[in-house]
């Protein structure tokens, strides 16, 4: 037992504080070096995680425990978000890098025309709803650290187990509370920059989140395998899961609830929007954690229905099952785990304090101390030396008084209900922020009085359906107005507003309080009107994947360079601000540093910069009281974003013209060439066929002439003009026929013959055919042939006409003294291939890819070579191609020629 | 590929879809007195379908940054989308 006693728990939660110190530490240390911790996917997600805190860590279980799945929709509606994030995150993402937004309340106030009075709203109703949720989590310390510590003196979980512990210093929450208050000082306000990214500090969260993880998923692997399998104890736990609610009898409108309000949380929370928004070091980190967030939460709840199971069948009836975590494994004497479990605890409930707190002190310095610090004017902030010492003093009291309030918070309502109920008071206020970011993100219209009356309707029913119930509960208010009803007026019940009955208290909260919000926020921005900065804010902020508006556009005004640095170095330091100013140059190519005057693009830029370290509302506040001039009416910025637009439409239009223009001009000059190629072939087509015809006519007409008019002639003479005349005549006829033959290919009109065939045989008859060929040339015929392997079909005498002419071609154009021609018949993978090769000079690379053209032969007539009719490898072309054949020529100058035809087999056979 | 205007339909079709899978009336239809594996069905589906989601947004979020990353697809499609799915 001593594993678990005071001073050990003591020494092992402020080792675990230390080394959270010390990760931060390197975090910040190794991000000054330029060697950031944090630009990894991974490490967003598990910062991100921020979101389970100890009410996951242990209110998981107790819902578990007491209302089955239903704790599984406060992870799957962040689920759902997230699988959607390419619709919203990534939008909130963008905007809130390119405006430097620093806080959801200044996400808030900027979109609505940078509004000091809608920030200063925010950050009043973030305050109340983080406190519940602060509480929570000193509470969930507390009790644990009691837990743990109590059950090894005593030996076992009586009731008196769960007392608060009446000593401030031996209270484990005042010290949790302290400690984190002071990390969050340490690396929450190191120092004030353009851009709130604080390294060490996320690289401590995201540390944290891995502990925790591991401490829950060692505790289900304990509970599932040990526990389950071993020991006999599978009666026990099949028991316990009969006892286990699966589905609360009417929980579906809960259920449903419960998952809106998840989803609204992971977005509206502070310290959510902070860790997603604010400390997101690269847009394209969301696309990852769009499925490891999830994967991550879908691992924390896996087990909390076992542990549940384990916990109802194994402890007494009156244990709390917020705490099953610890005390399962306690019952079971694994203290190891138990401590495991602890530190687990302390670690979600550490990295969520220190993140709201963080959050929530930016907001207050921001969005309400500043603003108001600035309205002062006896003040004369704007006059003052360096600011930047002032702004992190703020945030400092802040931090202290946040984490004051919320120990005041846990001491004063103690035991006021589950871990869970606390929570979802704490999500249905920040469900307040949803209407007015979701149509700051979507509506264009969304005015800011639109958006004030609604946050403000919405969080007064809010109060008054759901905090006056707890007060009214926990004693600070009292009981009559629950029931009958303040002045008797059942009507005016808190739970049952205007008698409506029957629903679950956070369904009927969150349904009057979203009602009144959404209600207020788009009736008053129907008639609202804009102001020109609220209009050209709306603009960029919707349209931001458009091309947005620049503010410089909507302003004429013009401040004194030398003002504008001073401004923008007292709050981020002489060298950021002299950096800000080079890179702004370098930017605009060559902004000359000593023009007196700032334009207003320049003045928008370093409004801007100063957005990024004090918020959107103060910046305009404070490079209004060094700027001169004014904003355009409402009715020239709507002009001008207009005129943008039109002109942003005009343009793409423009240019989607001119590109199809391009695209019709370049299908023409296709065109055109195709036709002038056609054109040049039909005039080559034509004067070769009149040259082939003449040449043979030629003949006819002088042997005809030397027949008719000459006397002198001898018979035999005589009949051997004739026998010239007659030869090429058949010449004539052969050219003729197999012009024709070619037409009538091209035009798909032969007859086709196709069935069964064999390449063997068939070969074998045009060896037979042209055998007087080659003895004519004096050649030398060599064949080879074998059988197809597989069944080939095909028209029999075209393909005997394709074998013949190869065969007759080899033999025309062999070495003319000592000829050798080889035929090869074989078959080949798919198909039988026939190699007919000669050793003649050989074909010319160029003359290659031509020979299977009409009359390409004609063309290098000057060889001398016997003529044929030019059309043979053309018409042989035709043939194999529509058998789905092919046929090639592979030569290399003066070592022959071999063409090649392939045949596939059957199914090409049409 | 599917073109990126298909990934970003995929990509909304998953979160509704995700949505009523995983909210009543839906989940209720699965209240039923059946076990798998000694597990009553409910949870096996409620964390089976969030799984099956897990695992599909994450082969359309590799998709859509790939293509992201491309210069030729810069343009949102604008407007097309009239509200998050998340609410």
């Amino acid at each position: 037992m001593t594993l678990l006693s005071a001073p050990a728990v003591v020494v092992v939660a402020l080792a675990y504080l230390v080394l959270l110190f010390t990760i931060a530490w390197y975090g910040d240390r190794r991000a000054d070096s330029g060697r950031s911790l944090i630009r990894s996917p991974v490490v967003y997600t598990f910062s991100l995680a921020v979101y389970c805190t100890s009410w996951t860590f242990y209110g998981a279980v107790g819902t578990a425990a007491r209302r089955g799945i239903e704790f599984i929709s406060i992870y799957t509606g962040p689920t759902v978000v997230f699988l959607g994030w390419w619709f919203l995150l990534r939008k909130i993402a963008r905007i809130s890098k390119s405006q430097r937004i620093t806080s959801i309340a200044d996400f808030i106030a900027s979109r609505y025309g940078k509004s000091a009075r809608l920030g200063m709203l925010v950050t009043v109703i973030a305050m109340v709803g983080t406190m519940p949720y602060i509480a929570l989590q000193l509470k969930a310390v507390s009790t644990s650290f009691t837990v743990l510590v109590n059950y090894s003196r005593f030996g076992d979980l009586s009731e008196t187990l769960f007392a608060t512990p009446s000593s401030f210093l031996t209270d484990a929450a005042l010290l949790t509370a302290i400690g984190m208050a002071v990390f969050a000082i340490l690396f929450g306000t190191r120092h004030i920059d353009a851009n709130e990214h604080h390294e060490g500090m996320v690289a401590a969260i995201a540390f944290e989140s891995c502990v925790k993880l591991f401490a829950l998923l060692a505790v289900g692997f304990f509970v599932v395998f040990a526990l389950g399998t071993g020991g006999g104890n599978e009666a026990a736990m099949a028991t316990a899961w009969k006892n286990l609610v699966s589905f609360p009898e009417g929980g579906a409108s809960r259920f449903l609830t419960m998952t809106f309000l998840s989803m609204a949380a992971i977005v509206c929370l502070p310290r959510q929007f902070h860790i997603a928004f604010v400390e997101n070091v690269d847009e394209r980190h969301i696309a990852t954690a769009s499925w490891l967030f999830p994967l991550y939460l879908f691992l924390m709840s896996l087990f909390a229905l076992p542990i549940a199971a384990a916990g109802l069948s194994f402890l007494s009836p009156g244990a709390n099952p917020d705490f099953f975590v610890l005390t399962v494994p306690m019952t079971r004497g694994q203290q190891g785990l138990a401590l495991l479990a602890f530190v687990g605890g302390l670690s979600s409930a550490t990295a969520m304090v220190i993140v709201a707190a963080i959050a929530l002190s930016t907001m207050i310095c921001n969005d309400l101390v500043m603003p108001g610090l600035l309205r002062i004017k006896r003040l004369r902030l704007d006059a003052r030396g360096d600011l930047s010492g002032l702004l992190l003093a703020i945030r400092r009291i802040a931090i202290f008084l946040v984490l004051l309030l919320g120990y005041a918070y846990y001491r004063l309502t103690g035991e006021s209900g589950p871990l869970a109920q606390i929570g979802l008071v704490s999500f249905a206020v920040a469900a307040q922020f949803l209407p007015a970011i979701l149509g700051g993100l979507f509506w264009k219209n969304a005015t800011r009085a639109g958006a004030e009356t609604g946050l403000v309707l919405g969080f007064l029913t809010w109060g008054y359906t759901m905090l006056v119930p707890l007060l009214a509960r926990s004693g600070v208010l009292p009981e009559f107005i629950l029931d009958p009803g303040p002045f008797g007026l059942s009507f005016l019940r808190p739970e049952a507003l205007f008698d409506l009955n029957g629903w679950d208290p956070l369904s009927h909260a969150l349904f009057w309080s979203m009602a009144a919000n959404i209600g207020g926020y788009v009736l008053v921005s129907l008639f609202a009107r804009q102001d020109a900065l609220e209009r050209i804010q709306a603009t960029i902020f919707v349209d931001v994947f458009r091309r947005p508006p620049a503010e410089a556009q909507v302003w004429r005004r013009s401040a004194a360079i030398e003002d504008l640095y001073a401004l923008l170095q007292r709050f981020i330091g002489p060298e950021r601000a002299a950096r800000a100013f080079a890179d702004y140059a370098a930017e605009r190519g060559g902004h000359a540093p000593g023009r007196p005057e700032a334009d207003a693009e320049l003045i928008a830029f370093v409004e801007r910069q100063l957005a990024g370290s004090v918020g959107a509302a103060s910046a305009r506040g404070m490079v209004g009281s060094v700027a001169k001039g004014e904003l355009l009416g409402f009715n020239e910025v709507v002009a001008i974003l207009e005129e943008t637009q039109q002109v942003i439409a005009h343009s793409r239009e423009l240019e989607q013209k001119s590109r199809e223009l391009e695209a019709t001009a370049r299908e023409l000059t296709r065109a055109n060439a195709q036709l002038k190629e056609l054109d040049q072939l039909k005039d080559d087509f034509l004067s070769t066929i009149s040259h082939e015809l003449r040449t043979p006519l030629t003949s006819i007409r002088s042997f005809s002439e030397i027949l008719n008019e000459a006397h002198g002639i001898g018979e035999a003479q005589a009949q051997h003009y004739l026998a010239i005349i007659s030869s090429e005549t058949q010449r004539l006829t052969r050219l003729l026929d197999a012009i024709l033959d070619l037409t009538r290919l091209e035009q798909g009109e032969a007859d086709w013959r196709i069935g069964p065939f064999d390449p063997r045989a068939t070969l074998e008859d045009a060896v037979a055919a042209t055998g007087g060929l080659f003895r004519a040339a004096n050649a030398d015929l060599e064949v080879r042939v074998e059988p197809p392997a597989r069944p080939l079909r095909a028209d029999r005498d075209r393909m005997m006409q394709v074998y013949i002419n190869l065969l007759s071609n080899a033999a025309k154009f062999c070495d003319p003294v000592r000829g050798h021609v080889i035929v090869v018949g074989r078959p080949v993978a798919d198909g039988y291939l026939v190699e007919v090769s000669d050793n003649g000079e050989g074909i010319s690379a160029a003359d290659q890819a031509l020979i299977f053209e009409k009359f390409a032969k004609a063309r290098e007539r000057n060889t001398g070579r016997p003529s044929g009719s030019g059309l043979g490898l053309t018409i042989s072309r035709h043939l194999v191609e529509h058998h789905g054949g092919r046929i090639w020529v592979r030569s290399t100058p003066g070592n022959g020629a071999t063409f090649s035809v392939f045949l596939p087999e059957a199914r090409a056979a049409a | 590929m599917a073109g990126r205007g298909r990934l970003v339909d995929r990509s909304f079709v998953l979160t509704v879809l995700a949505f009523v899978l995983l909210t009543p009336p839906i989940v209720t239809i699965f209240n039923a007195p059946v076990r798998v594996l000694g597990i009553p069905l409910l949870h096996v589906y409620c964390f089976g379908v969030w799984l099956a989601a897990i695992v599909a947004g994450a082969r359309l979020a590799t998709g859509l940054r790939r293509q992201e990353a491309e210069p030729a697809g810069a343009e949102d499609a604008p407007g097309r989308r009239p509200g998050s799915p998340a609410t």
